[in-house]
């Protein structure tokens, strides 16, 4: 017969599960979605951004649920918003969105400096790296959907500020002074290199140049072995959704063995990030004890990375089996972005995505880039 | 390592070879060699049919409780840890005690094939596995590794008792424990 410490244990693994299941194991809420209900809330959301685009090719940047303008500008994040305008204008064939993204990137054409032998997104004399990475990265998609080839000397250009802003460690400098061409030497950003590292990926794919292939293949290696180790990166490997799509660009080229560790790395936090947020909306207890609402802007980098990485391991047989946990991963983080979007008859909040009362441009950015990779890939399945 | 020795390996880890058979021997103590039979096979036979049941409902079950494989993962490092940390604190005796009175086939029901073998960490584990390593791989293991446990209890007459089986459990709970912490790991990183 059992004894009392054999009950005890009992008790105590079921206890366990308990506790496990209200703390750290709550049900992941997160219906998954069609390919046509990704399709549909990302158009909503692009909606969103073309209802509320100004005349001059801004966008609408903040807005409370009432719909209030809450101001405040990012020209990093402009260039952003209007990558992801010409996706959804793709994804969708739609002229209104592409004439959208068209006067965004009027507005950035505007700003942009030329020094030397490059050409950089400027706002006065600072060029953030991010920024031009971002206009190269919606210059790439847009040559994809249009087949117009006026802006490759651009493209060709961008390619170059951001070659001239990597270190020898592979990794970038995050900002120049366009009037001095000095870079800012001590600026540190988590992200800006994989931003890079997508753009000058798919600049390459489009425009094949050495300097650029070098560019990103360095760029690469330094996330890959280099960047976790850094300050800014307190748990590695970082959630970085960039460097997951330069991965996925790259994946032809071929890409190397640090770099396939590292997609299979970043795989699981993308995972984890995802399965936890989609226990907030699992209600009481599990809403209490897994902390508020991430907003869609960092829900939709991951779903964004995810999806990166499923495209990457339906091609590399280094991750193949990582193909479907990917894919369930992908469709989890969209279920939740669809769950959680605005449906209203304001155009100033239908379609938006709102976190603490308030939504913000690159809420629909990359939620529209997340839920279009999900779409693709259950299309292509 | 070959992925389905690796998971027989953990599945006999979890069926702990040193507490299932000083368990057998308690229960079968004075009674015939007929009853220890019947008790280490049928319990053999009982927790082998739990655990492949368990198996095959993995996905539905999962799904059920909405969460996914590596959390699944993530839980069975946790359960593990239980008996990890007993064999750590104490001997691995004393979890039963002779029942004369009582039918040898109900022994190896309970307490012989449910919970010493088919013990909840295990439960959950093979659910993980399952979930993650797919049904087929998770159930040959289970076999291999209850079949191979199983020869081990019949053979091991005079299992340690005392200092001894103290030592040999505390080495048990120590590969228990490593064990969960890279369930647990793998359940974090998701792999």
């Amino acid at each position: 017969m059992p004894t009392r410490r054999l009950w005890t244990m009992l008790i105590v693994s079921a206890l366990v599960l308990v506790v496990g299941r209200i703390v750290l194991l709550g049900p992941e809420r997160c219906p998954p979605p069609s390919a046509a209900e990704a399709r549909a809330a990302a158009a909503a959301a692009a909606g969103w951004l073309a209802d509320n685009q100004r005349p001059d090719g801004t966008y609408t940047y903040a807005v409370d649920r009432a719909g209030r303008d809450l101001g405040d500008y990012n020209i990093v994040r402009h260039a952003g918003v209007t990558l992801s305008l010409y996706q959804a204008a793709r994804a969708a064939a739609d002229d209104d969105l592409l004439a959208a993204g068209d006067r965004g990137l009027a507005w950035m054409v505007d700003r942009l400096a030329e020094r030397d032998d490059w050409v950089a997104l400027a706002q006065g004399s600072d060029a953030p790296l991010g920024g031009s990475a971002l206009l190269l990265a919606a210059l790439a998609e847009r040559r994809e959907m249009t087949g117009d080839t006026i802006y490759d000397d651009t493209m060709r250009g961008l390619g170059r500020f951001l070659a001239s802003l990597q270190k020898e460690n592979g990794d970038f400098y995050t900002r120049t002074n366009v009037r001095t061409g000095e870079p800012d030497r001590v600026g540190i950003s988590p992200y800006f290199a994989g931003e890079a590292l997508w753009a000058i990926a798919r600049l390459q794919n489009a425009l094949p140049d050495r300097l650029f292939r070098t560019t990103a293949e360095q760029a690469a290696r330094f996330i890959s072995t280099e960047r976790n180790d850094l300050d800014f990166v307190p748990v590695a490997p970082l959630n970085d959704h960039w460097g997951s799509y330069g991965f996925a660009e790259m994946a032809d080229w071929p890409l190397g063995d640090a770099e396939a560790d590292y997609a299979r790395s970043v795989y699981g936090r993308f995972q984890l990030l995802i399965r936890w947020e989609a226990t907030k909306d699992a209600g009481a207890p599990y809403s209490w004890t897994h902390g508020p609402e991430r907003r869609a802007a960092a829900l939709g980098t991951w779903v964004e990375g995810q999806g990166a990485l499923a495209r990457l391991a339906r091609v590399d047989d280094r991750l193949d089996d990582l193909a479907g946990l990917t894919l369930d991963s992908t469709r989890c983080g969209a279920g939740v972005l669809v769950e959680r979007q605005r449906d209203s008859d304001d155009v100033a909040t239908d379609g938006a995505w709102f976190t603490d009362d308030e939504t913000r441009m690159d809420d629909q950015q990359h939620a529209i880039s997340g839920l279009l990779a999900l779409a693709y890939l259950l299309e292509e399945t | 390592m070959n992925d389905l020795l690796q998971l027989t390996i953990f599945i006999a880890l979890l069926l702990d070879p040193l507490a299932s058979s000083i368990a057998a021997r308690v229960l079968a103590s004075d009674r015939p060699p007929r009853d220890a039979s019947v008790i280490i096979a049928g319990g053999a036979l009982i927790a082998f049919a739990v655990l492949a049941g368990l198996t095959l409902l993995a996905d539905p079950l999962l799904d059920a409780l909405d969460i996914s494989a590596p959390a699944a993962l993530l839980a069975a490092g946790l359960v593990v840890m239980v008996p990890a940390l007993d064999l750590l604190w104490q001997t691995p005796g004393n979890r039963v005690r002779p029942a004369p009175d009582a039918r040898a086939e109900r022994l190896a029901l309970f307490p012989y094939g449910i919970p010493a073998l088919a013990s909840p960490a295990l439960a959950v584990a093979v659910i993980a596995w399952a979930a993650m390593e797919g049904t087929g791989a998770t159930i040959g293991a289970t076999a291999i590794a209850l079949t191979a446990v199983t020869a081990g209890v019949f053979a091991w007459r005079g299992p340690p008792t005392g200092r001894g089986a103290r030592v040999g459990g505390a080495f048990m709970g120590a590969a228990m424990a490593l064990l969960a912490l890279d369930l647990v790991r793998d359940g974090v990183i998701a792999t």
